[in-house]
């Protein structure tokens, strides 16, 4: 009995732990990026975040472990007016009205700088007419 | 043994001839076609550049006709393919017929890219160029050359693996439909005059073999029997109309037809689920069903930063806070001057009281006439020179400028939270931008352009007219065919906006007019316009073209506001511009020449500008502002005071 609660409470702390470290965000800027516009670009790079999650993450962000895996998508892939025609999908939910060219921006900015998951995108998937 | 190999060169060759077939399946008819009519119109154009280094003189009479003539084959073959290359590729396209020798393009498709310099190139300057008095062969077949390399991008993959869906169709109809609404019969692209009207019949007639192309490989989302049969009634019409396109019925061509064809095209669009590959359809609304509609274009957000919001609750929290807000000089500088201002809701949202507005510090007055806010989103760049992107960024821009109302941006948000009630809307409105985590000047100049936009979204009469709801008076109809052929106004005014945008509406054109400082014509404006944002000698004295929806209301005119009447202006462009009226324009964009205009045809043309006054509602200003808790602003009137 007293096992089992040992064992729940940590797998809480896991899970919590596991929470607090997804919700951190954490980026790679290049070396030669000064600190004050690391900083700014941070802060914009969050911003792309909460952007991201509202319009791209329910498609494109996979859940292993409870652990949000964003893939890596490759500068071609980020051209921002490719992000709105390449995926027929993209079309209706993407347009100037929906994803203004400024949150577009962030998102990419966000997309850029993010630490790396391994994840590739699917070509076939982007040229998908 | 032999059986078995005569047995796989059996399979082998019967393999061959399946994948053999099954190539000839996947280009059909359509496709066929269109491939025969890029390279047939290759095949013309190194025609007319053999023809042209064949010549010995091409300075002589004779010669010159000859190549004239080839120059015109070239341009109607042109006509039998433009509804493909206009949309495909419209880079190349203006390689192919570009209308400038310089032109500096604006449409940034995402709005963070520099605008560009293009060379100009092509069969419409090539034409132009024979006119010149003293012709250079190079030079004339370097102008077609260009062109001629231009067309050979229309047999890339990228391109031709378009037509092998039925998408791409739908919209390139789309956009020679609005085209045929905005520059085809204005003669935009056109050198000759007398052309104008037959290569519109050419165009039409090249389309309609286009369609039936298309209705053959593609049976399952053809067009329609409506559409195909009001298409061969507008060939009719403009068949037993004038060739002179002065006395051709604009009129009745769009609104009979060209708009009703847009309406059953859009109907295919839904109905097909059309979707679209193209950086250059996002400002198009499927959903739109007439080209006089303002649900069309989407242009600017309005919302801003609160972009996503859709609750109409919600939506009614930020439009009273931006009513508010725009009726409140505590975004100010000394908290005396608002937006209304010189936007005055009551007055079409602009003064007209003087040519420019009082600067912040009574001394002096601006250089530039306060534009309407009204069709202020149906723009691609904002400010009389272009400087401004979106809505909000214009906000903020005349908010912190120190001859405009001397605000300050660190301190114009805490100024406007110091008050109890703004303070708590914002609150509440901020859970809409989970991006944000406190509130920011976005929030605030985006209440105010979401309060103000929805006044754009009114019509006018003539709006009413071509949607088949009112008739208009006979005068007006033949102001509005002055205004789209003799007066030239169209080939810059492009309705149905009447701005600088053209269809496909990614781009905001600029002109040089030589606006005099002064109606005695005693010298050009100062202004520099342009040139401030983006120097060079394309852009000295350029000014966005401004739109001419409620003109009649929102005088005086032009960028400094030098013109009191509409007759003025009318009479400044009848007569050549500044260069007509004897300044020295060098690059003025208008032709210097007089326009020939009677006097009643002037009369009929303003009678046309006024019908395109909207039914602005009255507002009523709010009775009283938000209490702020600090002292110094307590004492803020409505609206300001000057």
């Amino acid at each position: 009995m007293r096992k089992s609660y040992v064992i729940s409470l940590l797998f809480v702390g896991v899970v919590i732990f596991a929470c607090s470290s997804s919700r951190k965000n954490s980026y790679v800027f290049p070396t030669e990026m000064s600190s004050s516009v690391q900083a700014s670009y941070k802060e914009i790079c969050d911003k792309g975040k909460v952007l991201y999650d509202i319009h791209c993450a329910h498609c494109h962000t996979t859940k292993k472990w409870g652990k949000e895996l964003i893939p890596d998508f490759t500068s071609s892939q980020l051209e921002a007016y490719r992000i709105r025609i390449a995926n027929e999908r993209h079309e209706p939910i993407m347009n100037d009205e929906q994803v203004p060219a400024e949150d577009l921006g962030m998102i990419m900015t966000f997309l850029t700088y993010k630490s790396k998951s391994g994840i590739v995108v699917n070509q076939k998937n982007l040229d998908n007419h | 043994m032999v059986r078995k190999v005569v047995f796989s060169v059996f399979l082998l060759t019967s393999l061959f001839f399946i994948f053999s077939f099954h190539q000839e399946e996947t280009t059909n008819t359509y496709v066929k076609y269109y491939l025969q009519q890029i390279n047939a119109f290759k095949q013309i154009e190194k025609e007319l550049v053999q023809t042209i280094k064949d010549s010995k003189n091409l300075n002589s009479v004779q010669t010159k006709m000859q190549v004239q003539a080839s120059l015109q084959a070239s341009r109607n073959k042109l006509k039998a393919i433009d509804f493909w290359l206009r949309y495909l590729d419209p880079l190349s396209h203006k390689k192919i017929n570009g209308p400038l020798p310089v032109e500096w393009e604006t449409e940034v498709f995402e709005k963070f890219e520099k605008p560009y310099k293009r060379e100009g190139a092509g069969l419409t300057l090539a034409y132009l160029y024979l006119e010149e008095e003293k012709i250079e062969p190079q030079e004339l077949v370097g102008l077609i050359q260009k062109s001629l390399d231009a067309s050979d991008s229309y047999l890339n993959d990228s391109i031709t693996r378009e037509l092998n869906s039925y998408h791409h169709f739908y919209l390139c109809n789309r956009l020679f439909l609005l085209n045929l609404a905005s520059i085809y019969t204005t003669g935009f692209e056109c050198p000759d005059a007398e052309s104008i009207i037959p290569e519109l019949e050419q165009l039409l007639v090249q389309t309609e073999i286009i369609y039936l192309k298309y209705n053959e490989s593609y049976p399952e989302t053809a067009l329609n029997n409506n559409y195909l049969n009001l298409y061969s009634k507008a060939l009719q019409f403009v068949k037993t109309q004038s060739q002179d396109f002065n006395k051709f019925n604009h009129y009745s061509f769009i609104k009979d037809f060209v708009n009703p064809l847009f309406g059953l095209n859009q109907e295919m669009i839904l109905k097909y689920k059309v979707s679209s590959r193209s950086l250059v359809d996002y400002s198009l609304n499927k959903q739109a069903t007439s080209i006089f509609s303002k649900n069309l274009y989407f242009g600017q957000n309005p919302k801003g930063i609160f972009n996503r919001v859709k609750d109409p609750e919600v939506l009614a929290q930020i439009e009273a806070v931006g009513k508010l807000l725009f009726y409140d000089p505590i975004l100010s500088g000394n908290n005396e001057r608002s937006c209304a201002s010189c936007h005055n809701p009551n007055s079409y949202f602009t003064q007209t009281e003087l040519p420019s507005s009082e600067s912040f510090d009574h001394k002096g007055f601006l250089g530039r006439n306060t534009p309407t806010l009204l069709n202020a989103q149906f723009n691609h760049l904002l400010m009389a020179d272009g400087s401004q992107y979106t809505l909000q960024m214009q906000a903020n821009a005349v908010i912190t400028n120190p001859v405009e109302m001397g605000g300050n941006e660190n301190e114009f948000v805490e100024k406007v939270l110091s008050c109890k009630d703004y303070k708590k809307v914002f609150s509440q409105l901020i859970k809409q931008t989970p991006q944000e985590t406190k509130i920011t000047k976005e929030h605030i100049v985006s209440a105010i352009t979401y309060y103000y936009s929805k006044f754009s979204l009114h019509t006018s009469p003539f709006d009413l007219a071509m949607n088949n709801q009112i008739e208009l008076d006979e005068s007006v109809q033949g102001g509005f065919n002055i205004f789209m052929s003799k007066a030239q106004c169209a080939t810059c005014h492009f309705a149905p906006h009447f701005n600088g945008v053209k269809p496909p509406y990614v781009g905001s054109e600029f002109e040089i007019l030589g606006v005099p400082a002064d109606t005695n014509y005693s010298s050009i404006s100062p202004d520099k316009g342009r040139y401030e944002i983006n120097p060079s000698d394309e852009t000295l004295h350029a000014f966005r073209t401004g739109t001419l929806r409620n003109i009649a209301q929102t005088k005086p005119y032009m960028h400094n506001g030098v013109f009191n009447t509409l007759e003025q202006v009318v009479s400044f462009y009848n007569n050549g511009g500044g260069v007509g009226h004897g300044l020295l324009v060098p690059n003025q964009t208008l032709s210097g020449d007089s326009l020939h205009l009677s006097l009643e045809e002037q009369v009929q043309l303003i009678k046309f500008m006024e019908t395109l006054t909207e039914d602005i509602p009255k507002e009523t200003p709010p009775n009283q502002l938000p209490v702020s808790s600090n002292a110094m602003y307590k004492n803020r009137i409505v609206g300001g005071i000057y």
